[in-house]
Order: structure tokens, then C-alpha cells, then sequence
């Protein structure tokens, strides 16, 4: 199986035609042939698992391919909404990724994906090829989806569900919006990126409407009845925020319609005319990886949890959002798990060794507040197959009630780890502030 | 014909695991400490106020890890849900993650 990984890598052509059954990449360096792992995304997914691949695994050509554009990371940027200044530090600016011991970054547009020959057709014409192709593309928002929102209008209604300068805008918005109105946020139904994501932006919407619009209103029109964290984000809710008013899909909160002429917003039961409506739209996987088939027509693209091999094209892994790996959520912390757990399983299959129990994990924390967090982690194993949580390793802050009158001091504390975790992440998985040792 | 084929013998002769050995899956407790460093920064390193778990004595590591595999509400009302990622470590694997930061510089 390993051989016939080898025999597709570059010198595959000559080597077929000798007839030896045994290839020997052109590639090859003094310590023997290596094998190469090809990277589409250098998010927390992708660059994660480049990372983990040249530590554990310093032979390995690994070569990721990332848009030319600017990136900004999606965690914080909520926060970012309250001091716009601040977004610039949230920009990665991959610095780490150059010289003998880093992963190469190509910045380029991709045309194709072609999985039945792990490659990769980038828009300039060149075609890469690894013995493994793992794509961690993120997201593509779904606009098309929803009823009357046509092109243009991300103006009208800034969706910042990519950070960067939809983030400056939705900032810019929420600053325009008089006292007395109201902002209406629309929250799509699962699954999506970020679970907690838009009930912590409200948070941080209404805490800054409180004190600088304290007569406006911010109305959460969702299309679900539960989500993740729901009675700790409603327990700070009614203890912070009046200002803020949160309707379920059974109270007809489902989004129907929008109208980027009139900035109308029609649910199920209601229209509403708001000053400010942030518009999440609902989201799917990219369109190179539903285009290749990958998505086996779900929007989604199916995966198996050991390690995150598509069913749908062998030596093809798909990492982070675009991947179906629930139980996980998708959050920068199960990619960056992700990217790890999938770095042993392809040294595994490159080896010939049988891959390793994967180490999943998920740690999410979500301000209420400036100075108030909490948080919620997982930890998943394979079973017969399928990705389950583990109850024992699974957990939430504790509710207001337990925790009596050291909540102030305990959310404090969370949000500090909130703060610490983003650093840390950040070096983790971009190697920002020098490489380890 | 045969002359040119020669090299690609020659190199066909070598064992095959050979070229390979330089690939070796992680260990356990390698895996597990790079499911850490999600938190706690590259190499365990930290930052803020997430603790730095490198270069902690492997002992206090260890103690605490215990402490909170024990009892991780205590942990949790504390502000540490982590705690619950103690819960799931085997014993040796526990012992072998405090050694691993312990003994980094």
C-alpha cells in the first residue's frame, strides 16, 4: 500500500515503466525517499497540522496552498467589534513559514481540487500533487439560501462571519445605530462555524448598546430552539442585559425573507424594519470541494474520524470546518485538534503502521462580557466507527447558581483564560512568537 | 539497456521498510501534549493567563493533574472546566504528560 503511495509521487512515470514495482521519488535526499503532504487552507485547521507533520515527521515535504488575501482569525473578533482598533492584531501574518524547518506557503488561488489524483489546480496553471492531499478550506456562506438576499447585500446587512473587514463594517454599523433602535441578528441553523459565536456577539452588542445607546433594543431571531451553552448565555442575559430580547424557531423567529432594498427582515411570524440587521447567513462546504464531489451532496463532506480520510477519495483528508465531524463543533480549537490528530494518522499511512487512537479535544470559551467568560470543552473518541463525545471529559462552567457570589470573580477569570487561550492558540498552531524547540 | 537500468536495480535491492524508518508515528504522550498546547501555546509554553506547563516540576504537574481528575467541579467552580480533559487520561499517561513539560527546559 505504501509503495503504491510512492509510486504516484514524482518519479511514478519512470519508475511504472522500468517494471520494478518499487518507487523511487525524484525527491529523494540523502536519508532515503520522503513522501509529501500537499495542504489546501492554512487556518487553524491547516496550519495546525503542517506544524505537527514537521515535528513529528521532519522528512516530510509539506507544501500549503492559502489564498493571497489577508486573513484574520475569526476567534476575537467578536471582541474586536467593541474596539475596532484592535483588529488588526488579529491579522496571522505567517511570518514563522519560511526557511528548511517550516512548511511551504504557496499563496494562490486554487481552480480545482482533483481527488482521484490528489491535486490541487491552482489559477495560474500549476498543478500540485502530494502522496496525501488534506484540505482545510474553512467555509462558504450559503447567501444563495436565503429568500431575497441578492448580491450586494453583505452591505446592507454585514454578516462579519469572516473576519477582517466585514468586522470594521458591522463596527462601523453598530456605532450609527441611533438610541431607541433596534438591531436585529439573525442566527442560522446548524451547523455552521463558531456554535457559540453569535450569542456572544450579542453579548458584547448589547453590553456596548447598554452604555452607549441605552435605549436600544437587540433582538436574536433564531432559527434553532437550543444551542450550545443556551442556559449560561441565558442566565447572563437576564442578569445584564434588558436590552436584549432572544426568539426561537418555535416562536416563528425563523428566517423567511430579507430585503436589502428596504432592509426589511420577514420571519416566519414577523417583519421587522431595523436600524442594523446582522445577517449570519447559513453555510455549507466550499464550492471546490462540493464541485470535486467531495460532499457526497450534502453540503458537508463526510470524513472517517480516525483519521479524517474522505470515504468518498482515498489518500483525500478533509480537515476543520468543511469536515462532518460532529460530535466536534466547528471551532478553531477541533481544527487545531484535528490537525494534530490527522498529522499521526498520515505519518501512520505513510509508514505502514496502524494510525493511533486520535486525540480529539475541544475547549470554546465565549465572552458574556468584557470581563466575563465562559467556556465549554468536549473530548471525543472513535466507536464502531463514528465520533462520539466522552461524557467524563465533557463539561460547562458552572451556572450562576452554584457558583453564588464568586461568579464575578470565576467569569472573570475565564475571560482571562479566554484572553491567554487566543495567544496561545495563535502561537500553537501559526508558531508566532518563534519556533519551539 | 541493461547498463542504464542499473542504478534502479541497484537502489531496488535495498530493503524496503529502510526508507521508511525515518517515519515513526507519535507517541502517546507526544499526541496528548499537542492536544495541550492548544491551550497552552507552542510547546506548552503559555501565555497570560494560561500557565505555561513546560518547565513546571513534573511532580506539582502531576499533583494537580490528579487533583483535578479527582474532583473536577471543584475545578470547574474554580474557573478550570479543563479539569474534565484530566478525567479521560489513563493513569500512565497522566504521569508520563507531567514528566514530558517537567523535563523540558
Amino acid at each position: 500500500m505504501n509503495r503504491r503511495r510512492f509510486l504516484t509521487g514524482a518519479g511514478a512515470a519512470l519508475l511504472s515503466a522500468s517494471g520494478l514495482g518499487r518507487a523511487i521519488p525524484s525527491a529523494a535526499s540523502s536519508n532515503g525517499p520522503h513522501a509529501s503532504v500537499l495542504i489546501l487552507g492554512a487556518g487553524f485547521a491547516g496550519a495546525s497540522l503542517a506544524w505537527a507533520l514537521k515535528r513529528w515527521a521532519p522528512s516530510l515535504t509539506v507544501t500549503m496552498v492559502a489564498a493571497p488575501e489577508r486573513y484574520w482569525t475569526c476567534p476575537f473578533s467578536n471582541a474586536a467589534l467593541l474596539k475596532p482598533a484592535d483588529l488588526s492584531a488579529l491579522e496571522v501574518r505567517y511570518d514563522a513559514f519560511s526557511g528548511d524547518e517550516a512548511p511551504t506557503l504557496i499563496r494562490a488561488r486554487v481552480k480545482a481540487v482533483e481527488p482521484e489524483h490528489r491535486a490541487l489546480v491552482l489559477e495560474d496553471g500549476r498543478r500540485l500533487t502530494g502522496d496525501k492531499l488534506v484540505l482545510a478550506p474553512g467555509i462558504e456562506l450559503a447567501t444563495d439560501a436565503i429568500d431575497g438576499y441578492q448580491e450586494g447585500a453583505a452591505a446592507r446587512f454585514p454578516h462579519a462571519w469572516e473576519a477582517g473587514p466585514e468586522s470594521l463594517r458591522l463596527a462601523e454599523r453598530l456605532r450609527a445605530v441611533p438610541d431607541g433602535g433596534l438591531v436585529v441578528m439573525t442566527i442560522p441553523p446548524n451547523p455552521y462555524r463558531c456554535p457559540p459565536g453569535p450569542y456572544e456577539r450579542a453579548s458584547l452588542m448589547a453590553w456596548w448598546l447598554q452604555k452607549h445607546r441605552p435605549r436600544a433594543k437587540l433582538l436574536l431571531l433564531d432559527s434553532k430552539d437550543r444551542f450550545t451553552k443556551d442556559a449560561l448565555f441565558k442566565a447572563a442575559w437576564a442578569a445584564r442585559y434588558p436590552n436584549l430580547e432572544w426568539q426561537g424557531f418555535s416562536d416563528g423567529a425563523g428566517l423567511r425573507r430579507v430585503d436589502a432594498t428596504t432592509g426589511l427582515i420577514e420571519t416566519d411570524f414577523d417583519r421587522f424594519s431595523p436600524d442594523l440587521a446582522n445577517v449570519i447567513p447559513p453555510q455549507r462546504a466550499p464550492a471546490l470541494l462540493r464541485r470535486a464531489g467531495l460532499d457526497g451532496g450534502q453540503g458537508w463532506c463526510p470524513i472517517e474520524p480516525t483519521g479524517f480520510e474522505s470515504p468518498l477519495a482515498k489518500d483525500v483528508h478533509i480537515l476543520g470546518d468543511a469536515a462532518i465531524a460532529n460530535p466536534m463543533p466547528k471551532s478553531a480549537f477541533a481544527a487545531n485538534s484535528q490537525g494534530k490528530a490527522c498529522a499521526a494518522a498520515l505519518i501512520a499511512d505513510l509508514a505502514g503502521a496502524p494510525r493511533p487512537d486520535p486525540v480529539l479535544l475541544n475547549t470554546c470559551y465565549s465572552l458574556v462580557a468584557p470581563d466575563a467568560g465562559i467556556a465549554v470543552v468536549g473530548s471525543y473518541a472513535v466507536k464502531d466507527g463514528r465520533l462520539e463525545s466522552l461524557a467524563a471529559g465533557s463539561g460547562l462552567s458552572p451556572s450562576r447558581r452554584t457558583l453564588g457570589e464568586s461568579v464575578t470573580s470565576v467569569r472573570g477569570a475565564e475571560a482571562a483564560h479566554a484572553r491567554g487561550w487566543y495567544d496561545s492558540i495563535r502561537a500553537d498552531a501559526f508558531r508566532e512568537g518563534g519556533l519551539g524547540s | 539497456m541493461a547498463r542504464r537500468w542499473l542504478p534502479w536495480l541497484a537502489l531496488a535491492a535495498l530493503p524496503v521498510a529502510a526508507p521508511l524508518s525515518a517515519l515513526e508515528p507519535p507517541s502517546t504522550v507526544a499526541r496528548w501534549a499537542a492536544a495541550c498546547n492548544g491551550c497552552h501555546g507552542a510547546e506548552g509554553r503559555g501565555s497570560g493567563a494560561m500557565p505555561a506547563l513546560r518547565g513546571q516540576s513534573a511532580d506539582a504537574l502531576a499533583a494537580k493533574l490528579e487533583q483535578w481528575r479527582n474532583d473536577p467541579d471543584a475545578a470547574a467552580a474554580t474557573g478550570h472546566v479543563m479539569a474534565r480533559f484530566a478525567a479521560i487520561l489513563e493513569p500512565e499517561t497522566l504521569r508520563a504528560l507531567a514528566d514530558h513539560y517537567g523535563a523540558a527546559p
